[in-house]
């Protein structure tokens, strides 16, 4: 609705282009189409995951009453979503993460009292609360490379925008960084150096609202990337393999919906449009498959970018 | 601007023509109706009445409120923003926002009363409730955002005699200024005057229904320099596009909200604009039920788009003529291109913006709908009157404020007391 003009980065932070190690791990180049794969059935998705592989996606929404459902879908176009979990202890699932070997389903469920990390295997099962403690509102979810760390975007206890790590296992949480400049983070990729890439919606930077941070593994600070990305709830981030670039769901300054496409060292962007989405949101890539999985939330559909 | 004169119905006419009325944009949609604190009800503008070099712009928020209604008496809502828009070269898109973010304090969790004796000043101990706000300005083209205020004051309510033994004085603290921009943000007497009886099938006859009630009421002034297109203010007789700005207020919420049963509720997500209103009435009495909560989260830079067959061919019209037969004439062909035209002066973008010359020489006197706003101008009759078309003005027969408006911030008047 405005009419910024997106402007090259100037402060790149330098300091971590290219941290992202080489990996044949994640599709090494931006998305160059957006298709619909599965629509009907379920409103309102938040947050989507592919298998390793890329050819299934499952995503977080709810289904035709209204309840709280991971649902799972082959990634062609056409596919039709079935349930892999529904209600309790469900309440409001926003984040997902796939484990490396693609047996787990890990959700971030922000409902509840303080909301709750679980698990699901992802050839059904029961959902599992993992008992995480120190996290309040998990929000954005990203498996570490060593596959045994989770990273999850929250809140402190004391209120705090924050970013934790926890074991795949659950139980305590270890924070990384917390407050300033995170005002509401929620998307989240890292990268194989441990770098976390954290998409945040209120967070004002150089160039407006909606900014994505970059927090080294030591949590010593949390830069700025990129800014005036207008994201759906919840922001959506993965990086191509070398670190190079951040692909995220975004709306233009008109209010389309596009993937937007951030080289990581000099901020320059590129658009995608998606001109059949409404509201792009969470966003995430196949481990060993070059495609990514999106959620449009308004309009109820999933889709893949490749 | 009307003669009237009563009628068997009960109305009053004006030289031949029948009468109605409406609310300017209160409780106008159905989603907007459920959530009070960012209803946007209206929006004034006029040059200020003692500097002509600056721009006085009133939004006001949360309609038809009682005095009386404590123990928790009305504010802004913490977790929304509320926000005025200006577009300085006239293609419907907002070039400038200024921001407002409030946050609650509580002094004493242990009474229930909003204040714990009498108050005196904005520092007193006794006030037990207050709240603050920070105020920015966006750049919409440069994404900058500069913070103007930080953690000012916001005017408390008007709990009576006996907590407010001189309320006005307390209010007055909370008008705060800096970097040439004044800022005041709390309750005021509402300044809309209407008989809100006209949703009882226009059963309207003069009643004063919006007197003694009270409306959140933010009010920014500004050097017209700081809104005006590149910084410059236009030159007296520049009829460009950028000789005007539009404006229009709104308010977002967060995208998410999730009760929780032992802990408070969490707001969460992207912004979403929930209400906005640029002239009076229009979502009110032109845009249908089925597209109003629409009009709420939509921009003006799109009202041509979603709701152009709205304005070309009025709905208020034929209800006069049904209800009252009121003469209106019929919709000529090519639609009501009068009504599009004062919603585009200057060869701007036609869109829902209260638009106000800001060439240098503009006074006080000049800042009349739809040159912009003032507190005292009677939208209702001249919008009526514009949409019936019938050669003769139309009114309600509620023609002024119960209380006279001020010449200096916050302009409008005193709330009234919740025990006077």
């Amino acid at each position: 609705m405005a009419k910024r003009v997106l402007m090259a980065l100037t402060t790149a932070p330098l300091a971590l282009v290219g941290c992202g190690s080489p990996s044949e791990d994640l599709p090494t180049e931006p998305p160059t189409s957006v298709t619909k794969v599965t629509s009907g059935g379920f409103t309102s998705p938040t947050d989507a995951v592919a298998s390793p592989d890329g050819k299934t996606f499952y995503f977080a929404a709810y289904d035709d009453l209204k309840e709280p459902t991971i649902f799972r879908t082959s990634s062609a176009p056409g596919s039709a979503a079935e349930v892999l979990a529904t209600s309790e202890p469900l309440q409001a699932p926003i984040g997902l993460v796939m484990s490396c070997d693609g047996k787990t389903l890990y959700i971030a469920d922000m409902g509840n009292e303080i909301g709750a990390v679980f698990s699901i295997p992802t050839d059904g099962g029961a959902v599992t609360d993992l008992l995480v403690t120190g996290i309040v509102r998990p929000a954005g979810m990203a498996m570490d490379a060593d596959c045994k760390t989770m990273h999850v975007t929250g809140r402190t206890e004391d209120g705090r925008p924050a970013l934790f790590s926890t074991p795949i296992e659950g139980g305590a949480a270890s924070l990384v960084y917390a407050g300033d400049p995170l005002v509401s983070p929620t998307g989240l990729h890292i990268d194989n150096d441990g770098v976390s890439w954290v998409m945040d919606h209120l967070a004002h930077g150089a160039n407006g609202e909606g900014v994505l941070f970059a927090i080294p593994k030591d949590g010593s600070a949390a830069t700025e990337v990129a800014s005036d990305l207008r994201m759906g709830t919840p922001g959506g981030v993965s990086l191509t393999a070398g670190g190079g670039t951040a692909v995220i769901p975004t709306r233009d300054h008109e209010g389309a919906a596009q993937i937007t496409s951030v080289n990581i060292a000099t901020g320059e962007m590129q658009q995608l449009a998606a001109p059949d989405m409404l509201d792009p949101a969470g966003l995430r890539t196949a481990r060993k498959a070059g495609v990514f999985a999106v959620v449009d939330s308004e309009a109820g559909a999933i889709y893949r970018a490749e | 601007m009307k003669k009237l004169v009563p009628t068997i119905a009960g109305l009053t006419i004006a030289a031949g023509a029948s009468i109605t009325v409406m609310a300017s944009s209160h409780r106008e949609a159905p989603a907007i109706a459920e959530d009070q604190f960012v209803d946007n009800t209206d929006v004034y503008s006029f040059i200020s009445p003692t500097n002509p070099d600056r721009l006085v712009i009133v939004a006001d928020y949360v309609p038809l409120l009682l005095p009386q209604s404590g123990p928790n008496f009305y504010r802004f809502s913490d977790e929304a923003r509320y926000e005025v828009h200006i577009d300085n070269d006239g293609d419907a898109k907002e070039d400038i926002t200024y921001r407002w973010t409030f946050e609650n304090h509580l002094k004493n969790d242990k009474t229930f009363l909003y204040n714990t004796g009498a108050v005196d000043s904005l520092d007193s101990p006794n006030l037990n409730v207050t709240q603050t706000y920070n105020l920015d300005r966006i750049n919409e083209n440069t994404g900058k955002k500069t913070r103007i205020l930080s953690n000012a004051p916001v005017a408390p309510w008007n709990v009576g005699k006996r907590s407010f033994p001189n309320y006005e004085t307390v209010a007055l603290q909370a008008v705060k200024s800096a970097s040439g921009v004044t800022s005041f943000a709390g309750p005021r007497d509402e300044p809309f005057f209407v008989d809100l009886h006209v949703f009882d099938l226009l059963g309207v006859g003069g009643a004063p229904t919006t007197d003694g009630v009270n409306v959140m009421s933010i009010v920014l002034e500004v050097p017209i320099a700081d809104i005006a297109k590149g910084g410059i203010q236009p030159s007296s007789g520049d009829t460009s596009k950028s000789s005007v700005v539009g404006i229009y207020a709104s308010a977002l919420r967060p995208q998410i909200r999730i009760l929780r049963r032992h802990h408070d509720e969490d707001d969460f997500g992207n912004m979403i604009q929930v209400s906005r209103l640029g002239w009076p009435l229009i979502n009110e009495v032109i845009i249908p039920l089925g597209d109003k909560d629409k009009y709420n989260r939509s921009a003006p830079k799109d009202d041509v788009s979603n709701f152009g067959a709205y304005i070309l061919d009025p709905e208020v019209p034929k209800l006069l003529n049904l209800v009252l037969g009121a003469g209106c004439p019929a919709t000529p062909m090519g639609g009501r291109t009068d009504i599009v035209g004062l919603l585009s002066p200057n060869g701007t973008a036609a869109a829902d913006l209260l638009r106000i010359n800001i060439t240098k020489g503009q006074t006080n006197a000049q800042s009349h709908f739809p040159n912009g706003r003032a507190l005292a101008d009677d939208v209702t009759d001249t919008l009526l009157t514009v949409a019936c078309n019938n050669g003769g003005p139309i009114g309600d027969g509620v023609n002024a404020n119960d209380k006279p408006f001020t010449t200096t911030m916050p302009y409008l008047a005193s709330p009234a007391s919740g025990n006077p």
